[in-house]
């Protein structure tokens, strides 16, 4: 299947597009920052702040949006909780900063990392270490996209789906604790290896599976949960990645353009995609990839016997340079690593957060207030993994 | 002691012009002098409530422009315009009303003209109070010719009456409303004291002149339900339009113009209620509608004018605790609130039409019904009003003292409004019930023998006093600690605007207010407004057309102009 | 309607004790049969192994295993002072002062049938003025200082500070200081039936 070529984002000096790196000095209209600078309006409009510690926000962040009332004008953001993490040095070290950017992506951004590690070391990791790593990146995006539309649930009132929600997300929880000992994936990868402890059990995971297929497919009958989503917060931006690129019918995923496609195409994937490039497009292509994430993990886990808990000692012992590219469940992740006499000394992380955010400053104009927090959940935005300097 | 009123009012204009603070002492001492007359002559009947409303409300505007003036040219104005209102009130014929009529406005239209020395607003002011008298005018000639004298008798055909009272509701700003806003343009333009003086003293003489010239004609149950519907219309979309107003002075001249429909209605009750005792409840409602409308808008206006800002960003000077404390019980006054008196004329009006909607046992019901819905609706926007007036006047900026005198001033009005309510059962003779529960002063509504509704604005006062009381003396004062105010973790950067507070009408009503979001702008228009807008450019061209056609510069037809004028004029002189 | 029914038809699936409990998200003691290594040869990223081991510092990283691995004890949470006019009633306010995230999603499951918070009589708020308790998640960031000062100050009294997770404990491997709190609940993050014990002994009960 040919991919066309498209626009990531920015990674370090570097313009990242699905098939090549750009020097970033080169000038790309394809390129828009999230504009940062201060916000006022004319006479009659106010900034109201929403954050950075508010009830119906998970994370800090000030979200300030510029009105007449009612009405939206602009919007910025600004990430109010940046945290320093050491990096450079010890590659062992640096993985366990890695995995704490964004906890609930700390699958997606330990495998990112440690592909583009053991590039830069041009080397591979054993075929069962790719499997087990997919397992994790899919079990992950299940419990992140059951997340994301509970938060869209709770926030529209519906309690009941919300709660049956939450309750098959403690499930997955659950499940990834007893198979990889920690319910966040911490302590479970390293370069060139991970951990698998006990076995994944097929018949809870179709028992979730139907579970989640019921309050999804009660979610989609209701007109008025739908009426909160339809219309709002429109993006139909090329430069999009992820399920908001997807819900917009653009055939953007990194599991198809990006590392371990191949093992994708083995398991079966095939890309999922809408034309309904709002708040319900990115609600339903979620809960659609919900049941193909529980397909490919069944699959995978028919390939089992491949498994083996290696305990082979991490050692990145060359120099090089490598770029890691995995599909998270809110978009493309990359991380790009220059490794010098087996310790890192320099590293760029292009987390989806940040596209994301881009996308939803453009979108929440001329919506009301109520439809913001809509808008925000349905983008699956992470603010840790925004607030982060590496040093 | 009409004439005593009339001249210490006489003598004020010209002391102004020697010293302001003198000409404004004997305008507030010629005030007195109305009240006391009012009282008087409380045999008259609604009279006395007008000259007690009138009074207060000079009253209150003199106090106040003693420390408020800061032109030149405003003392004897004021005063002359006091003097002409008087002379109106007074009036027991015609030339002396149209007089007073006069006096009144000429005043007004010199402060508008020379306060922001722009044209318009004066113009626009004058123009209408014109027509206005022109049509009074009208009235009083057709009345001439009924009874061939000049003094206020009882006439035989309803014309007179209305004319002069087409005449009237122009100036009170019902009328083109909604072809022109010219009452809030104009009150919104002149200094504080003039434009209390204008929305509330003038649309009271307006009111009275109304009352006298309908309550000497025959009734006219037509003409009551045309009053009723365009009262309940100005109701409702001079609420309106006070709501989604950007400039606090032309929010409180469209409320003007609100008020003026509710009375209206209650007029048109009285004109169309089947039985006695309902009209009359009507009249009386209306001159208490009045008097709550002349002293909340006196003092309203005096607010505004310790406010003077623009308004639609924020109130740079705020208002202290005395004054915001009068201005509260104003603004509850002028939403319909119990206990003020307000609140007691809002309960009369809804009273009136659902009674009447009672006893109408005909298809013509639906007039109040219909009346009474829209007249409810505009209630609510005049509370949001005037909750969105008070507010951001003084209760979100704390400000300092502004002048002793002006913050007493309005407290005094706030107070006067609050005792007026527990008094204004005084007027209503006929519709006292005996003291029950040993609560006095019930107000009921009646249309037959037995009531149809109650109110006690005193028990309204007193029993939340007194619970309050019991309560702060059983638990004592609450153990508080200051803290800043909860911003989602931020220090509070931008503050709520006036603006904003209204934008949500603005953008729900967006077809009837012909709402437009612009980058920098939020916009509505008046529909009569556009509609003037195209036919005043029509008229243009076609007047345009039209004189390029006969005014063609060619002899010929210049003679064949002067041949037919000859003719005709031949013609008139022969028949 | 058909929330209700369906909800009702699925049966009761709060749990009175904890059923699963992940290996790594319990106290850790060294294994049985093994000498006590040195800690320098441990390679601890957070000095947790100084004196035995410390559950406010781990962050669960494994390097230790398997010299220490995991006891099974999720009871990790200590109460310095817990205050019995919430046993009730307790209402938590969260702060994210410098979270990774994880901690705000194992909080928010609290909420989650299988724990089911309120039958203690816990709740979230969405102000501080509301809040009994305020819940400090995250190693504490400079740009939250003046958030996390204010949301304490618009808190009335009586109050309670909980810092939830080793980053606000001690920095995590973020930095090397955390907040002085009246409830201390170690993890990284800390599950949630490690903060539900730790939440109901908080407010003066026996714990879960």
């Amino acid at each position: 299947m040919v991919v066309a070529m498209r626009f990531i984002g920015r990674l370090g000096r570097y313009w990242l597009y699905s098939d090549r790196l750009l020097p970033a000095e080169y000038p790309s209209e394809d390129f828009f920052e999230a504009k940062q600078d201060d916000i006022s309006g004319p006479a009659g409009s106010f900034t109201f702040d929403y954050g950075p510690v508010a009830g119906g926000l998970i994370e800090s962040v000030r979200i300030r949006l510029n009105t007449y009332g009612e009405y939206i004008r602009r919007a910025t953001l600004e990430p109010k909780k940046i945290r320093t993490v050491k990096v450079t040095g010890n590659v062992q070290d640096a993985l366990l900063g890695i995995e704490r950017v964004n906890g609930n992506f700390a699958a997606s951004h330990a495998v990112a990392f440690l592909i583009a590690l053991e590039k830069a070391s041009s080397t591979v990791a054993p075929p069962a270490v790719q499997l087990s790593r997919v397992l994790q990146i899919e079990l992950e995006r299940i419990r992140n996209h059951v997340f994301v539309i509970h938060r869209i649930a709770e926030t529209a009132g519906f309690s009941v789906p919300a709660a049956e929600l939450l309750y098959i997300m403690e499930k997955v929880n659950r499940v990834i604790g007893r198979v990889f000992g920690h319910r966040y994936f911490y302590g479970v990868n390293g370069f060139k290896r991970a951990t698998t402890g006990g076995g994944i059990n097929l018949t809870e995971f179709e028992q979730i599976t139907e579970e989640f297929q019921e309050v999804f497919r009660g979610l989609l009958e209701s007109r008025i949960f739908i009426d909160r989503l339809q219309g709002n917060g429109v993006v139909t931006d090329s430069r999009s990645i992820g399920p908001t690129a997807r819900a917009a019918g653009f055939e953007y995923d990194a599991r198809l353009d990006g590392d371990y496609s191949t093992v994708y195409a083995q398991l079966g994937y095939r890309l999922l995609r809408h034309s309904s490039p709002d708040a319900f497009g990115r609600l339903l292509i979620r809960g659609e990839e919900v049941a193909q994430s529980l397909a490919l993990i069944r699959s995978a886990v028919e390939k089992r016997e491949e498994f083996c808990d290696d305990a082979k000692p991490d050692d990145a012992s060359v120099e090089g340079i490598g770029l890691g590219r995995i599909e998270s469940p809110s978009g493309d992740l990359a991380y790009s690593v220059n490794l010098h006499d087996g310790r890192l000394i320099e590293l760029s992380l292009l987390p989806p957060s940040v596209p994301n955010i881009r996308l939803f400053l453009e979108s929440v104009v001329s919506s009301g207030f109520t439809d913001v927090p809509f808008n925000w959940e349905s983008f699956g935005i992470w603010m840790s993994e925004v607030g982060v300097k590496f040093v | 002691m009409v004439a005593i009123t009339l001249f210490i009012l006489g003598v004020a204009p010209p002391l102004g012009l020697l010293r302001k603070k003198l000409g404004y002492s004997a305008s507030a001492l010629g005030s007195v002098a109305m009240i006391y007359t009012g009282i008087e002559l409380h045999t008259l009947g609604v009279v006395t409530i007008f000259y007690i409303a009138a009074g207060l409300a000079w009253l209150f505007s003199s106090i106040y422009s003693m420390s408020y003036d800061h032109y030149t040219w405003l003392a004897p104005l004021f005063s002359l315009s006091v003097f002409g209102m008087a002379i109106a009130l007074t009036a027991s014929n015609f030339l002396a009303f149209l007089t007073g009529y006069e006096v009144m406005t000429i005043p007004a239209y010199v402060a508008v003209g020379l306060h922001r020395k722009t044209d318009y607003p004066a113009f626009l002011f004058m123009a209408f109070s014109e027509l206005s008298t022109l049509l009074v005018f009208a009235g009083f000639l057709y009345s001439y010719t009924l009874t061939w004298s000049f003094s206020f008798q009882p006439l035989a055909a309803a014309w007179p009456a209305l004319l002069c009272s087409l005449g009237f509701m122009i100036k009170m700003g019902i009328l083109p409303f909604m072809v022109a806003e010219w009452l809030p343009i104009a009150h919104g333009n002149a200094p504080a004291n003039m434009s209390s003086l204008m929305s509330a003293s003038m649309t009271l003489i307006a009111a009275y002149g109304l009352v006298k010239m309908i309550l000497l004609s025959p009734g006219s149950t037509a003409f009551g339900y045309f009053l009723m519907g365009i009262g309940a219309f100005s109701v409702f979309f001079g609420a309106l339009y006070a709501y989604v107003s950007g400039h606090n002075k032309a929010l409180l001249g469209f409320s003007t113009i609100e008020n003026s429909g509710a009375f209206l209605t209650l007029v048109g009750v009285f004109l169309t209620a089947p039985t006695h005792l309902l009209s009359m409840f009507a009249l009386i409602s209306a001159a208490v509608y009045i008097l709550a409308h002349t002293l909340s808008k006196t003092g309203l206006f005096l607010l505004a004018g310790m406010t003077e800002s623009d308004p639609s960003s924020h109130s740079e000077k705020a208002v202290g605790s005395l004054s915001l404390s009068g201005a509260i019980v104003l603004t509850a006054s002028m939403s319909g609130l119990l206990p003020t008196v307000g609140g007691v004329a809002t309960w009369a009006l809804l009273q009136s039409l659902f009674m009447e909607a009672y006893v109408l046992h005909s298809s013509l019901a639906v007039f109040p019904i219909v009346a009474g819905s829209v007249v409810a609706m505009g209630e609510g926007f005049a509370m949001s009003t005037m909750l969105k007036f008070v507010l951001f006047s003084g209760v979100f900026r704390k400000g300092g003292l502004r002048g002793v005198t002006r913050s007493v001033t309005v407290l005094a009005v706030g107070l006067t409004v609050l005792a007026a309510g527990s008094l204004i059962y005084l007027a209503y003779a006929p519709f006292l019930v005996s003291n029950t529960l040993g609560v006095y002063g019930i107000i009921a509504s009646k249309f037959a023998g037995e009531p149809f509704g109650g109110v006690s604005p005193l028990y309204t006062l007193l029993l939340p006093l007194i619970l309050a009381v019991l309560v702060f003396a059983f638990t004592g004062k609450p153990k508080t600690r200051r803290s800043e105010v909860w911003n989602g973790g931020t220090a509070i950067d931008d503050r709520y605007t006036p603006f904003a507070y209204s934008t949500n009408v603005r953008l729900m009503l967006g077809k009837v207010l012909f709402t437009r979001v612009r980058n920098d702008a939020v916009e509505v228009s008046n529909a009569s407004w556009l509609i003037l807008y195209r036919l005043s450019t029509l008229f243009a061209i076609l007047s345009k057309t039209l004189s390029r056609t006969y005014m063609n510069s060619r002899l010929g037809w210049y003679v064949v102009y002067m041949v037919a004028a000859l003719i005709v004029v031949t013609l008139v002189v022969m028949i | 309607m058909k929330w209700l029914l369906r909800g009702i038809g699925k049966g009761i699936k709060t749990e009175r004790s904890p059923v699963e409990v992940a290996d790594w998200t319990t106290k850790l003691q060294p294994s049985s049969g093994e000498p006590a290594p040195q800690n320098r040869d441990l390679h601890c990223p957070t000095s947790a192994l100084e004196d035995g081991w410390k559950a406010e510092r781990c962050v669960f990283c494994r390097r230790c295993y398997p010299s220490y691995s995991p006891s099974g004890e999720y009871r990790l949470g200590k109460t310095i002072r817990a205050e019995r006019t919430f046993r009730r009633s307790f209402y938590l306010y969260p702060i994210d002062v410098g979270t990774c995230g994880a901690c705000n999603t194992e909080f928010k499951l609290l909420a989650s049938p299988q724990y089911d918070m309120t039958r203690f009589g816990i709740f979230f708020t969405n102000t501080p003025r509301h809040a009994d308790a305020l819940v400090v998640m995250g190693v504490m960031t400079e740009g939250m200082q003046e958030a996390y000062r204010r949301a304490y100050d618009a808190m009335p009294e009586p109050k309670l500070v909980i810092a939830l997770g080793t980053c606000a404990l001690s920095g995590g491997i973020f930095s090397s200081d955390g907040i002085v709190a009246d409830v201390a609940i170690p993890g990284c993050p800390p599950a949630p039936y490690t903060l539900l014990d730790a939440l109901v002994k908080a407010k003066g009960g026996k714990g879960w």
